[in-house]
């Protein structure tokens, strides 16, 4: 019990923290809404990355399939939300699923190449099919409905995602205990020497890919119907680093790991942005344009310097900062 | 003729590609490094051009001269601070870590140089030349010139200087050149600068078609990679023709649906990994076990 006390604290901030915040911090659930979200594509990223050892830095692809998915069965269909989700997922999946067979054959930087690709390229596939995605104009996916409630507010549609984090999170943690789980790690170590002991590379391959764009594509389709706005260039390569950034930053092969990073790299900008606002407000920087670009646009290379400091001084990620200071109040921090 | 038009513009984009493929396949091939930052190094090196062509008012060859000194100190300089001490990080550690350096020298350059789109002079105006009915542009024939000026030289440099002769040792077994008396450290430093001027090549090259913003090399540098995997990421010929044959394959495609490019260089690049893992010149490490 006292092991699971963090998680348990975690769970209750998640739970109650939309509610004590007041109205004026209305944005801060919409941030928190993003957040969630991309941690449930981080995990699924990290199931491909940190567990199965396969490298994607074109995940929005994924994202935009589902989105678009889910788009486009409430709209064409007249699928609800609450059957487009799955199918979204579901469809993204397959696309994984179809991809992982090229990616077979790859593996390291041409991996990283070859998808990187793949995540410029679908945008702009999408772009071209107007009749779904409305190209440049983008489409307005509708806010999902259920039993006389709206999840067109920001505040019950926290709790939508905080449940579907839930079920995906704990679908990851079995899934790693799992035959398939083991499959991957097993995967990623060595190729040679898990082939060797009967561990089928195309078969997991293939499932680790499908089950992580699966994860992209639900992201997609709650963020497609949170935002109620989505185009084609709104999932470009951007939303694909960010997520690889995420899920280094947080932790390789973490399922918490993946939730601190997503939360981390949300809001972080909105951080900075609130702090240069109040140092400018004091008029300091008024007679330097470099100065005030400094301020107007500090995260981007604060998220790069802790980039850099993470790989270099805790290549196990932020989550790990929660272990050495643990260590340091117990008996196994000292040497 | 309309076909051999296409060509020749095809050529010119392809040279800047072969330009900084380069520059990512040398730097690759010495320190296994993926440089993602690549890109923005070219960026950076831009604007300094730029600054000394507008503020300073340097003419342009000195200026071109000037930013490709500093694009060298820069990338010697990348490697010293940041690569060196990932020298025995793992793979996505050094990824990630290039993947930094793409977010900070981006949002410093917009700090420096604010976030408009400039226009960028070129070095050769005057009107297009035509031969047998092509037509070359003035832009389209200093893109190939200098391209190949800078691409032979680098090709003697690397055959039969005793810096080249380094190079490749170092590319080829690390350890063992260390044991002859290289000086890894230092070549692997001048490895990064070399890799910086070429990027910084391609970039004052395209600026003046694509105008100069802090982000203007993104499009170029996917290609770069294109170009890259396609001749196969471990060889420097292999490289060169990637990128012409991108460029030349490219222009054919736009010509039916500009629309079309990118996608069709990605399914490109996926075409040629499933019938040849390594690319076109590219040779695969088969890892012992």
């Amino acid at each position: 019990m006292v092991k699971k006390l963090p998680a348990l604290v975690g769970l209750a901030v998640l739970l109650v923290l939309p509610q004590v915040l007041g109205a004026e911090y209305s944005w801060l659930v919409l941030l928190l809404n993003r957040a969630l979200i991309f941690a449930i594509m981080a995990i699924g990223l990290n199931l491909l990355t940190g567990f199965a050892g396969q490298i994607s830095i074109g995940h929005a692809a994924f994202m935009a399939v589902g989105a678009f998915t889910s788009y486009g069965l409430g709209k064409f269909v007249g699928i609800p939300f609450w059957g487009a989700l799955p199918i979204a997922g579901l469809a993204a999946g397959l696309v994984g699923y179809a991809l992982g067979f090229p990616a077979l054959r790859l593996s390291g930087h041409y991996l990283a190449i070859a998808t990187l690709g793949f995540g410029v390229a679908v945008p702009q596939v999408l772009n071209l099919w107007e009749s779904l995605t409305g190209g440049w104009t983008g489409v307005k996916p509708a806010a999902p409905y259920l039993l006389g409630i709206s999840f067109r507010e920001d505040r019950p549609f926290y709790y939508l995602i905080l449940i579907a984090l839930f079920i995906m999170a704990g679908l990851a943690v079995n899934l790693i205990k799992s035959r398939t789980g083991r499959a991957f790690i097993a995967l990623r170590d060595s190729e040679v020497a898990a082939q060797a002991m009967g561990i089928s590379l195309t078969k997991y391959k293939t499932q680790a890919f499908a089950l992580s764009a699966f994860y992209a594509g639900i992201g997609g389709s709650l963020y497609a119907h949170m935002i109620n706005y989505i185009s084609p260039h709104d999932f470009g390569s951007g939303i694909s680093m960010e997520l690889f950034t995420i899920i280094c930053l947080g932790g390789l092969a973490s399922v918490n790991g993946s939730i601190v990073g997503a939360i981390f790299m949300s809001f972080l900008p909105k951080l900075t942005e609130r702090i240069s606002l109040v140092i400018q407000k004091s008029g300091a920087f008024e007679h330097s344009h470099f100065l005030q670009n400094v301020f107007k646009n500090f995260n981007q290379v604060l998220t790069g310097i802790i980039l850099i400091l993470v790989v270099l001084y805790l290549p196990m990620g932020l989550v790990d900062l929660w272990r050495k200071t643990k260590n340091l109040f117990t008996a196994k921090g000292v040497k | 003729m309309i076909l051999a038009q296409q060509i020749i513009s095809g050529l010119a984009t392809g040279s800047l590609y072969a330009l900084a493929a380069l520059g990512l396949v040398l730097i690759f091939k010495t320190s296994d490094v993926v440089n993602f930052a690549q890109g923005e190094m070219a960026m950076f090196g831009t604007f300094v051009a730029f600054t000394l062509l507008t503020s300073v008012g340097l003419p342009f060859w000195g200026a071109f001269l000037l930013a490709l000194i500093f694009a060298a100190i820069f990338g010697a300089g990348i490697e010293r601070i940041v690569l060196r001490p990932l020298a025995k990080a793992p793979l996505i550690s050094v990824m990630i870590a290039t993947l930094g350096l793409f977010q900070i020298i981006n949002g410093v350059a917009g700090w420096i140089w604010g976030y408009e789109l400039q226009p960028f002079p070129t070095a050769l105006s005057g009107a297009p030349i035509t031969v047998a009915g092509i037509v070359f542009t003035m832009q389209n024939l200093m893109n190939i010139g200098v391209a190949m000026v800078i691409m032979f030289g680098f090709f003697l440099l690397f055959k039969f200087s005793i810096l080249g002769v380094a190079m490749r040792a170092v590319a080829e077994n690390r350890t063992a050149a260390k044991l002859m008396g290289v000086p890894t450290d230092r070549i692997l430093a001048l490895t990064w600068g070399l890799g910086g001027i070429l990027a910084a090549t391609a970039g004052i090259l395209t600026a003046p078609v694509t105008n100069l913003d802090i982000n203007f090399m993104a499009t170029l540098q996917i290609k770069a990679f294109t170009a890259g995997v396609l001749g196969g990421f471990t060889s420097l010929p292999g490289a060169v023709i990637g990128g012409l044959a991108l460029g030349v394959l490219e222009n054919l495609v736009g010509q039916w649906n500009s629309q079309l490019q990118t996608p069709f260089a990605f399914g490109l690049i996926v075409l040629v990994l499933v019938i040849r893992p390594a690319g076109l010149l590219g040779t695969i490490q088969k890892k012992k076990v």
